[in-house]
């Protein structure tokens, strides 16, 4: 019996494998572990807000330092005369402002650090 | 489609902001005047009542959203489409969205897009000057209204119902893969022009190639080749 680990849709899985004699066999899997989503995965990534599009920033709302809810929008981003509002996924402290009114940002670019 | 009217409203595009997660893609929010009524980065938009085609449609699908680099030409094509319809002729888009006639604004467009780790919906709001002789409030190009031009009683329950209706034709055809860049460009109006451009509040003539196959402007500057892409720049003829 060997244990292989195979990774499935972004799960793990820990797989038991018996070699058997006949050309159908029957194999088990069960969850052991599981990968977490990637922007859950580093603990830094859960408090990144990001840009959704490349584009400019038009207006940053929030200092280091506040306190953010979450839904709450924290900046403006603009990109062919669209006017995007950034809505924080989370609530927090303002630790950080990555980027400065009238940057250029790429898409998935850090715009605020939240604590 | 779900329409929801107002005869008044601070902005239905305020309305659709506020209200988008409860309400389905190509909602369409309309008002006979509106109290708090923008243009891009934070200018007044102001009609009297009655006086413009006021509304706002709400865009939640995923694969139109996706096209969002394009929606700013497209809802402007889309209102000069229907304008040609009524007779009205020398029109033209000044990039990415201004629909002009004989070079006179008739019809202004904001989009505004709300995301949290991903766009969640655009909203498209439209002002067009439908019965107005004089105007009021921020404007950078002298409007014009189709009453002016056509010198007749224009029905607005029409004109919206044709304006949506060629919205969500091209919308759909936009999300199908359609790609309108060839029948615009022929409306561009800053194509081989050399116009002022307003940046960080100082004019400076540049030369403008025009709209490129990715919606941008190509100009060139101090002799340098740009494609611009965002709004930090207009552009005045």
């Amino acid at each position: 019996m060997k244990i292989y680990k195979v990774k499935v849709n972004g799960k793990v899985y820990e797989v038991e494998l018996e070699a058997v004699d006949e050309v159908k066999g029957s194999v088990e899997a069960k969850t052991v572990s599981e990968e977490a989503p990637a922007k859950e995965a580093a603990s830094e990534g859960a408090n990144q807000i990001l840009a959704p599009i490349a584009g400019k920033v038009l207006d940053i709302k929030v200092k280091p330092g506040e306190m953010v809810r979450k839904g709450q929008t924290v900046a403006i981003i603009e990109a062919m005369k669209l006017e995007n509002e950034i809505q924080s996924a989370y609530s927090g402290k303002v630790k950080e402002v990555v980027v400065s009114e009238g940057a250029d940002v790429r898409n998935k670019d850090v715009l605020i650090v939240l604590e | 489609m779900r329409e929801i009217y107002f005869e008044s409203i601070d902005s239905t595009n305020t309305y659709l902001k506020q209200h988008y997660e409860e309400l389905e893609d190509m909602c369409f929010v309309r008002t006979d005047y509106q109290s708090a009524g923008r243009g891009r980065k934070s200018r007044t938009w102001l009609a009297e009542k009655g006086e413009s085609l006021l509304f706002s449609v709400l865009l939640k699908d995923e694969e139109v959203l996706k096209r969002y680099r394009e929606l700013s030409v497209l809802s402007a094509y889309s209102v000069l489409e229907v304008l040609e319809g009524y007779g009205i002729g020398d029109l033209m888009i000044k990039w990415p969205n201004d629909v002009l006639v004989k070079e006179r604004k008739i019809c202004g467009i904001l989009l505004e897009g709300i995301s949290a780790e991903s766009l969640r919906c655009i909203i498209i709001g439209i002002g067009l000057n439908v019965k107005q002789e004089s105007f009021t409030g921020d404007y950078l190009n002298e409007p014009v209204s189709m009453r002016m031009i056509l010198n007749e009683e224009i029905g607005m329950d029409a004109l919206k119902d044709r304006i949506y209706q060629k919205l969500e034709d091209n919308i759909r055809k936009l999300k199908e893969g359609y790609d309108f860049y060839e029948e615009i460009s022929a409306y561009d109006l800053l194509k081989g022009r050399k116009v002022k451009a307003l940046v960080n509040d100082v004019f400076k003539e540049v030369s403008v190639i025009g709209m490129r196959s990715d919606y941008s402007l190509g100009i060139i500057d101090d002799g340098k080749e740009l494609n611009i892409k965002t709004g930090e720049i207009s552009f005045h003829v």
